[in-house]
């Protein structure tokens, strides 16, 4: 078995160390002997084939970043929107998330999203920046990451990725992010994965599951360093937490 | 008037007890005269008869501003015997401690004497420092990403020096034309309108096309700015986050002739004309660990750093431009604390590290892995709000070099152990230990059979690891062998 990993432009969108989420899903794979292809979609690249990508990952970049990466995305949209279509998995991260909705306003600015998602964004003078701790019931374990966005994202359809515990400090936002199909978006870097092995495998599950028919379930890693550092930050955070 | 004296004179007392007590008072004295008196800086900075210099950007503030000041403390104005310098020598870059090195050479009538300031100011508060404090010179050392969760982006950092420079436009700038997100700040841009017949877009399908843009600039440096930078290639490339990979003019990728790190290179945009402009201190034909040269002039040079050569080009430049004759051959490095310190313990040679950012651990590794001796490693990282809490970074450090034979331990400690091992082992690196206790990872590591021990730590994690080496020290000097 092999699981392809499109990560859509590094070069532009790395600003939170997003890599760390590519390097998790990689080996997870190789470590149970599945193997694992990343290809690389850059700014330079010339055409790229979604049929033969089964995780798609997008991070987050500046600004700047982010709007260059718009314009290269709406160009490739309709091939996007068919991979959704194709129930294929594809996470989001910060940027990645915002370009998924109807549109990320920039104070005066409009940036026209990608449409997949019905949420929609918009930019506040305030960052949301600090530990972040994330609670889904699908997961044993609380999730646990960063967060530092201007975006606020407004997602009135879909299920959240998690009610929030810590985080999203300057709001009363109750919820983060968006589980919808095999999509997963969200502001939570950190990276997210390493400290998260369950939604990880969560994803590689439901890509090996949507390319194998016969492939039944992941086998098990020894997780105690993930699961010791995720309780560790579960402790110190949510210890402070006022109730 | 009254106001200023009685700000003095808290300050003074505080800096009095501080020394009563022996502990360093470098920001409180400043806090509390702040309060008392805001109009301080610009009040006590009109005394300075000569120049005012300022040092701004993320790497090497610290290191270049100690280096101006010994240079400029040892030069005799008109054979006086003494050229008195206000320095914020320990890197305490706020206002406040600013304030204090002022008042620290102020007598309690209020009067301050001094020749010379050297101040290097945090990014974060150029910009309201400006208000109070008009610079001489401006230093610009580089731009890398640094703790992001107190500023936001990289893009934010250009935006507070760049609305900081519109407040100084008098002030002669000595920026860094490697960096291609400061050298930006001295020049004036024309735009060339282009009539461009080549780029047909209706031919184009849609999945391919780029944004195009139809102008071109040309560039001139803007009046009063000096550029340094290194006019060779010295390093084989190294693969690390680059933060201007793409041209902050125009957006379209930037192209290296060759780069030292980071993003400091020859750069070119092919798209808008940007590069990187004519050097005017141009540091060539280096040596680590000997020489190299600024303008053809020899500059004694005993460090191993590609950022040792900005640093102490950065001073010389700025010493240039101020017009001090200086002898280059007597670089003065001045001691730093964990500035690859080293501590002997016995038969261990022990080298503490401060490092606050990829680009920083990056360059540090690089300098261990010249070095041929059997060693360990330590990596610290705390996430205390000095450190910026944020330690996503830690994955844009090129730890994979350290799959290195001559490497026989690993250790990981500080409050975010946990997220160093994690890193780790998704590169499939071997951490021989890990805990949150630091004496403990120091400890174990000299089990191993190395000769020198290198820790690596980030910032509230120095003074701790330092504290904790020297105690080892005092126990091995008691003969007592057992180091834990
Ligand atoms: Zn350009």
């Amino acid at each position: 078995m092999v699981v392809n990993i499109l990560h859509m432009y590094p070069d532009l969108l790395n600003l939170y160390s997003d890599r760390g989420n590519i390097e998790c899903m990689k080996r997870r794979l190789l470590w149970r002997n599945i193997d694992a292809n990343v290809i690389e979609l850059t700014t330079e690249s010339e055409n790229i084939d979604l049929n033969y990508v089964d995780i798609i990952f997008i991070g987050g970049g500046s600004d700047r970043e982010q709007k260059i990466v718009c314009e290269k995305l709406l160009c490739i949209k309709n091939k996007i929107r068919k991979y959704v279509e194709d129930q294929k998995v594809l996470l989001a991260v910060c940027g990645g998330y915002q370009l998924l909705g109807k549109y990320y306003k920039i104070k005066d600015e409009m940036l026209e999203g990608l449409g997949i998602l019905d949420i929609y964004t918009e930019s506040s003078d305030k960052r949301i920046i600090g530990n972040i701790i994330l609670e889904n019931e699908l997961f044993d374990n609380k999730i646990v990451g960063f967060e530092n966005h201007a975006g606020r994202t407004f997602n009135n359809c879909y299920k959240p990725f998690g009610k929030i515990l810590i985080g999203g400090c300057y709001n009363n936002f109750e919820f983060e992010g968006v589980m919808h199909e095999n999509i997963i978006g969200t502001y939570l870097h950190g990276p997210l994965l390493p400290k998260n092995p369950l939604v990880c495998d969560h994803l590689l599950n439901k890509a090996l599951k949507q390319k194998y028919e016969e492939f039944l379930s992941l086998s098990k890693l020894n997780d105690d360093l993930e699961i010791s550092a995720n309780s560790l930050f579960c402790k110190k955070f949510l210890g402070k937490r006022k109730f | 008037m009254l106001r200023k004296l009685f700000a003095i004179w808290i300050a003074k007392s505080v800096i009095f007890i501080g020394k009563i007590l022996n502990k360093k008072t470098t920001s409180m004295p400043g806090v509390l005269a702040l309060k008392i008196c805001p109009n301080i800086i610009r009040i006590l900075s009109k005394f300075i008869k000569k120049e005012i210099i300022v040092v701004c950007g993320t790497n090497g503030k610290t290191t270049v501003n100690n280096i101006l000041c010994s240079f400029i403390e040892n030069y005799r104005i008109d054979n006086c015997e003494k050229t008195i310098v206000v320095c914020n020598k320990f890197g305490a870059n706020m206002p406040s401690g600013i304030v204090t090195s002022l008042i620290e050479k102020t007598n309690i009538f209020g009067k301050l004497s001094a020749d010379y300031a050297c101040f290097e100011i945090d990014e974060a508060y150029v910009t309201k420092i400006f208000d109070f404090l008009t610079p001489h010179v401006v230093v610009i050392t580089n731009l890398f990403r640094d703790q992001l969760d107190r500023y936001g982006e990289i893009d934010s950092a250009i935006k507070l020096i760049e609305n900081a420079l519109k407040k100084v436009k008098n002030s002669k700038l000595v920026l860094n034309a490697d960096d291609p997100l400061i050298a930006e700040f001295g020049l004036e841009k024309f735009v060339i309108e282009k009539t461009d017949e080549n780029i047909n877009l209706s031919e184009m399908d849609t999945e391919s096309k780029h944004v195009f843009y139809s102008k071109e600039y040309s560039f001139k440096k803007k009046e009063n700015i000096y550029y340094f930078g290194i006019d060779e290639k010295i390093s084989d490339n190294m693969d690390e986050v680059r933060e201007g990979r793409f041209c902050i003019l125009c957006g379209s990728k930037m192209y290296y002739e060759y780069y030292h790190y980071g993003q400091l290179g020859k750069y070119f945009c092919e798209n808008c004309g940007y590069k990187c402009p004519e050097i005017d201190f141009a540091a060539k034909d280096i040596v680590f660990g000997e020489s190299f040269k600024i303008n053809e002039k020899v500059v004694k040079f005993l460090r191993w750093g590609i950022y040792d050569i900005y640093n102490v080009l950065a001073a010389l430049s700025a010493i240039s431009v101020c017009g001090i004759q200086v002898d280059f051959l007597k670089v003065h490095y001045p001691f730093q604390l964990g500035r690859m310190e080293e501590i002997g313990l016995n038969n261990m040679r022990v080298f503490l590290n401060l490092s606050k950012n990829p680009a920083g651990f990056n360059q540090a590794i690089h300098t261990i892995l010249k070095k041929e001796e059997f060693k360990s490693i330590i990596i610290v990282i705390n996430d205390n709000v000095n450190d910026g809490k944020d330690v996503s970074w830690i994955w844009d450090v090129d730890f994979e070099k350290l799959n290195n034979d001559k490497i026989c331990f690993i250790g990981v400690a500080g409050s975010r152990f946990y997220d160093v091992a994690l890193r780790f082992k998704y590169s499939e690196i071997a951490v021989d230990y890990f805990s949150e206790d630091i004496k403990q990872t120091i400890c174990e590591s000299f089990k191993s059979r190395a000769e020198v021990c290198y820790i690596l730590v980030n910032y509230t994690a120095l003074f701790t690891t330092r504290n904790i080496i020297l105690e080892i020290r005092n126990n091995f000097n008691k003969n007592e062998l057992k180091c834990c």
